[in-house]
């Protein structure tokens, strides 16, 4: 029984040829209601390297280009085609969220590191203005919506509100190896990376204490559909 | 099923920072299909985990269950 | 759609840097599938401890995150949040309190969970 290597999740068929994959395979659709993944038969995962990993993400910009809206997927599992298309039918609610945000759209990604020898701005923020009837299980509630919503990355503040207009949607990924600090994952419509690279050039002194860099378009890996719909 | 990190350390040893990025992506974002979690304890696997199921907020699954 | 070029100096990265970034990468990228996770035969108690507190923090968070969504559709009453965020606010604290005792970090309880994510 043949395997499968899936490259991407579509909402449909992409416009454009879909040539080959990493091990030269040809590449073909398996649908499942209004569901598309594109895929390569495969026996084997495939081995991570630097060849492989480059033709991953070059066959992910090709579907892109023919494609409004594309989930890539992960780097090296094959799949039994009966497991696949299981899949696709109990994942159907959380994909189809997903290619809704990512529709259009790109990836643009923002690395953090920290300064060495920053002083650390003690970022206190006011906690929302409490009403008299709420008690503290509702306080704590309401902070830490504020938080997850400031992503507690408050040196970025003055930075994310010149870039608002640009961003549909955001991830951070918290790192743990000083000086990294974080990454962060913006979506922004296709065609304006270059808008976003200069409002990033442009308001970088901002940024008090941490270095940033900029990198992208990609597509939009880190949009994945969330572990809970 | 062989471990791949020998390829992946060779691969990540030679990386300049604009092939990184494309690791931080490819490698570590990106949907996963039907994920697999092993489970071990003192190197011998012992509990394999297949997971074919998204979890999913309770208010929205309820009228599913009926 | 283009690949980034690499620039030196403001825009570029220093080494440091790009040590940490690689050494990120290593531990997230060391297992593809399925994903392992094996409790260390020297430290079993602490291993298997981090693994529990690790599945309850990634509970955690499911929860903190559907309550906030819930508070927010105005689909819970004022009791229910309250109590809810006094639950939550519980558990916070008794997972830092029981990590603790078991000399683990914030940064400690953060596994690689496949496909349900990362949970931080």
């Amino acid at each position: 029984m043949s395997r499968f290597y899936v490259y991407a999740i579509l909402g449909e068929a992409p416009a454009t040829p879909l040539g080959s994959g990493i091990s030269a395979e040809p590449l073909t659709l398996l649908t499942s209601s209004d569901l598309v993944a594109a895929v390569g038969v495969m026996d084997e995962p495939p081995v991570a390297t630097r060849e492989a990993v480059l033709g991953h993400d070059a066959v992910v910009r090709r579907l892109a280009e023919g494609s409004t809206a594309i989930l890539p997927t992960r780097f090296g599992m094959v799949h039994e085609a009966s497991a696949l298309v299981d899949w696709l039918a109990t994942a159907a609610d959380g994909l189809r969220d997903a290619l809704r945000l990512v529709a259009g759209r790109e990836q643009m990604t923002l690395h953090v590191f920290e300064v060495e020898g920053a002083v650390e701005d003690a970022a206190v923020e006011a906690p929302e203005a409490a009403d008299a009837a709420t008690g503290p299980g509702a306080r704590y509630l309401t902070e830490r919506r504020r938080q997850r919503r400031e992503g507690a990355l408050p040196e970025l503040a003055p930075l994310r509100s010149r870039l608002n207009s640009l961003i549909a949607a955001e991830r951070i990924e918290r790192r743990t190896t000083p000086p990294f600090r974080a990454s962060v994952y913006h979506l922004v419509e296709r065609g304006r990376s270059a808008a976003y690279r200069d409002a990033v050039e442009s308001h970088r002194d901002l940024v008090r204490g941490v270095r940033l860099r900029v990198s992208g378009p990609w597509a939009p890996y880190a949009f994945a559909p969330e572990a809970v719909a | 099923m062989s471990p791949r990190r020998a390829p992946t350390e060779a691969l990540l040893d030679e990386a300049d920072a604009s092939l990184l990025d494309l690791v931080d992506n490819v490698l570590t974002k990106g949907v996963i299909i039907d994920g697999e979690v092993m489970l071990g304890l003192a190197g011998v696997d012992l509990v394999y985990l297949r997971l074919t199921a998204i979890l999913c907020a309770a208010d929205r699954i309820k009228k599913y269950l009926g | 759609m283009t690949a980034a070029g690499e620039g030196q100096g403001r825009r570029g990265l220093e080494a440091r840097e790009i040590d940490s970034l690689r050494a990120e990468l290593e531990r997230r990228a060391a297992d593809l599938a399925p994903a392992r996770w094996n409790a260390d035969p020297e430290e079993v108690q602490r291993s298997v401890a981090k693994l529990v507190l690790t599945l309850i923090e990634f509970l955690r968070q499911l929860f903190e995150k559907q309550a906030i969504r819930r508070m927010e559709e105005g689909t819970l009453d004022a009791a229910q949040t309250e109590a809810l965020g006094l639950a939550l606010m519980r558990l916070e604290e008794t997972i830092k309190d029981l990590a603790n005792r078991f000399g683990l970090t914030p940064a400690d309880l953060n596994l690689d969970l496949g496909p349900l994510g990362r949970l931080k």
